[in-house]
């Protein structure tokens, strides 16, 4: 399932909309919580080794988020919080795919780590059912409508050649 | 435009090649001492966060392996 794509991003921050706030009032313009990876590594690792972590993240892995994106979002929702730095958050961020792999083994479930090369214009498994089950309804629905016209058969069995008699 | 490094990240962490820590040398009085022990890399290399964090990949990795591996 390709979610990452190259694609122009239009939803970045305009210029200067970082100051349409009072500086300090955001959680990332503040202290962070955990100021040294070994601290968000904790953080992290303790967080998710719990059961209801567990359970959410195989959900999504199984729903075919890569775990570079869980990853991602993961670090980047850390920074938003106000829990760690930037910099942290990419340091730290080998570790929780590390992590959500051992996850997804342990449970036994066919994840998509994201490591493989990206984009390579081959059409998913999932979009090529997607299509397919429209297909079938379409189908369906036709048939449903429009019941098969018999084909007239021929009144006739007369000769209509131009020898033929008359 | 790169909207997540988490791919370059993990497989620029070439943790196969991580080095052993070493073992603390013994203290006893009985024990050689090394006074012109080389200063190794080592101790460098531990104050390094991406260090750290690919010493803790590495443990999940055996962990990982290990389950591949059926113990």
């Amino acid at each position: 399932m390709a979610i990452e794509k190259d694609e122009p991003l239009f939803d970045a921050p305009i210029p200067g909309m970082s100051l349409t706030h009072e500086l300090g009032a955001r959680p990332w313009q503040t202290p962070p919580q955990f100021v040294t990876v070994d601290e968000a590594i904790e953080y992290y690792m303790s967080r998710m080794a719990t059961e209801e972590y567990m359970e959410q993240a195989v959900e999504v892995m199984e729903m075919g988020v890569p775990i570079t994106t869980i990853a991602n979002t993961m670090q980047m929702a850390g920074v938003m919080e106000g829990k760690h730095t930037i910099d942290v958050g990419i340091l730290t961020m080998p570790l929780i795919m590390e992590m959500l792999m051992l996850i997804g083994d342990n449970a036994d479930i066919e994840y998509d780590d994201g490591l493989s090369d990206l984009p390579d214009n081959k059409t998913s498994a999932a979009a090529l059912n997607k299509v397919r089950n429209e297909m079938r309804e379409r189908i369906d629905e036709v048939e449903d409508e429009e019941p098969m016209e018999e084909e007239a058969e021929p009144t006739s069995n007369e000769p209509t050649g131009l020898m033929a008699r008359r | 435009m790169l909207n997540n490094p988490a791919r370059q990240l993990y497989l620029n962490m070439d943790i196969e090649k991580l080095s052993e820590q070493e073992k603390p040398a013994p203290k006893g009085l009985l024990s050689p001492r090394n006074f012109m022990k080389k200063n190794t890399n080592t101790d460098d290399a531990l104050e390094k966060p991406a260090y750290r964090v690919a010493q803790h990949m590495k443990i999940l990795r055996q962990q990982r392996e290990m389950l591949k591996n059926g113990n």
